[in-house]
Order: structure tokens, then sequence, then C-alpha cells
């Protein structure tokens, strides 16, 4: 269990726990991005694997899906699915804006996607997605998992994953 | 051909009013600097305190370093641009040349007044971001280590 260090003051929330499954490499990619970055507060991950940690967190496996990622707040509420990941960007200052534009636009459903893009690409890609409005990100969200389904790679099969 | 006390006295009258242009551009300059940078740290604070989350110690150590910035350039610009540009020869020259050193000192401060504003909406706006509450409802419950 590791501990990202602390760069803004805290608001809104004491501290987020990351549940990640360390078994898969697309989650522990995720894993390393994030651990990397400024945190607007305390990121606490958690594997699924440490079995005595996730214990700590009640019936915590029936929100388990397989993305792989679960977060939860210091006060207990948990978010699944696509609000696993806005809630991973809502902690990190530097990508809040998409937790935002995630959570309201039609977007919410490829959260996976544009968090695996942001993984791969950080701020650049940042950057220049935030440049397209919600139609041409679709498009390049499905462009960019029609090209990957082609490719053979251990890059392109990681894109494959975060396609589903 | 003039007599050389003619010339003379020509040049040491253009000296005096280069002289006299450099001390009235000196005494603008700085004056103009110090209103613009009291009026910045003084109606920035405002901004800073909201950008700091109501922490008046930060705001006001951040509002005074960005003065102490705003100082250094701009008295630095005005004492490096002193020398440059034409001498004054004569009451006509020395308000014409006066005239283009303050413009070029204004300008300055202007571009340096818009970058602090920049600054501070920025500040603020990223301020703003982090008190917004979660974006999405949570799914659902668990007791945490913390609870």
């Amino acid at each position: 269990m590791g501990i990202r260090r602390l760069s803004q003051p805290r608001v809104l929330m004491n501290k987020l726990y990351v549940l990640y499954d360390a078994q898969s490499d697309t989650v522990l990619r995720w894993y390393a991005w994030l651990y990397a970055q400024p945190a607007s507060f305390p990121l606490e991950f958690v594997p699924f694997q440490a079995s005595e940690q996730v214990a700590r967190f009640g019936d915590i496996e029936r929100f388990r899906a397989e993305d792989g990622l679960l977060a939860v707040s210091d006060e207990g509420a948990v978010y699944a699915g696509p609000g696993a990941f806005i809630m991973c960007l809502y902690a990190l200052p530097d990508y809040q804006e998409w937790a935002f534009r995630l959570s309201i636009s039609s977007l919410q459903a490829n959260a996976r996607r544009v968090f695996d893009l942001l993984t791969t690409g950080g701020k650049k890609t940042s950057r220049l997605m935030g440049k397209l409005d919600d139609e041409k990100l679709l498009w390049l969200l499905q462009y960019q998992c029609s090209a990957s389904s082609s490719g053979t790679s251990d890059s392109q099969r990681q894109s494959i994953n975060a396609c589903r | 051909m003039k007599p050389v006390m003619i010339a003379g006295i020509e040049a040491e009258a253009g000296s005096a009013a280069t002289v006299w242009t450099y001390i009235a551009y000196l005494l603008i300059s700085v004056a103009l600097t110090v209103w613009v940078a009291r009026t910045l740290h003084k109606n920035g604070r405002i901004f800073l305190v909201d950008s700091f989350l109501g922490n008046e110690a930060i705001a006001d150590s951040v509002n005074h370093l960005l003065v102490v910035g705003f100082y250094l350039i701009n008295i630095g610009y005005v004492a490096l641009a002193l020398k440059y540009g034409d001498k004054a020869t004569d009451a006509r020259t020395a308000l014409e040349i006066l005239s283009t050193k303050v413009g070029l000192v204004l300008v300055v401060l202007g571009v340096m007044h818009f970058f602090n504003l920049f600054i501070f909406s920025k500040m603020r706006r990223r301020a703003m971001i982090h008190r917004q509450p979660p974006p999405i409802p949570a799914q659902g419950y668990v007791k945490t280590p913390d609870h």
C-alpha cells in the first residue's frame, strides 16, 4: 500500500482510496501514472490482492468490476466503473477539468478510454484532447479503439483492454 | 562654421537638457511604478485571499512577493533604458525624448499589469475548481479505515 504526497491544501475530501488490481498490466500502468501525479488530497493505493487491507473496507468486493479500479472516499463513498476513473482525475489538479467534463457529458461512458489515453500521453495529450468538442473526441476514441484492435503488440493490447 | 565658444555653450546646454530629461524621466517613471504597484497590491489582495481559500497569511505573503518582483522588473527596466535613445539638445527635443521614454515605461507597466491579472485569474480559477465537490454521486457506501 502506498500513500501519495500532498501538493495542495485539502478542500472537500481528506483522502481518496484507490483500490486496484495489481495483477493487471494495464491497471498497474494506471497505478504508476497516478502515483507520479501531484494530487489535491492524499491518494492511498490498496491492491485488491492485499486481502487484509481490502477487508478494512467492509463489503467493497460487491462493487468490484472488471475495470480493476475502485475509488473510495475517506467517508466511505464508493465510485465504481466510469466513476472510479472520474474520481481519480478529480483528485489530480492537472486533470481535474477532465473529471468535470466526463461527468456531465456523453463522454461519461468513455471515462475509462479517456483515462487510459491521459495515462499514456500525459499533459500534452490532455491539452490536445481538451481542444476537441465532445463529438470529435468520441470519434477519436472510436478511431483509437478500432486502430488498436488491428494490432498485436503489447502497447496495442493495452489500448484494446482500455477500449473494453 | 560656429565659433568654438558658441559651440561649447551649445554643447553644455545640450548636456544640461539631457541631465534634466534623465532626472524627470526617473522621477516620473518611478512614481508611476510605485502607483501601479500600490494599486495592484491593494486591489489584488482580495483575489489572492480567495485563491488561497481564505488563508490571508499566504495571500499577503504572495502579494508582497509579487509587488517586489514588479518593482524589480520595472525599476530595472527604467534604469537600463535611461541612456538609450537620442540626447536632448534643447527644450523641444528634451520633451520629445521624455515623452518617448515615459511612454515606453507605461507600455511596460501595462504589460506587467495584465501579466499580474493573468496570474491572479489563473490562480483564482484553479482555486474555484478545487472548491468543487465530487462531480458524480457515489454508487454506494462502505466502511473505511477512517470511520
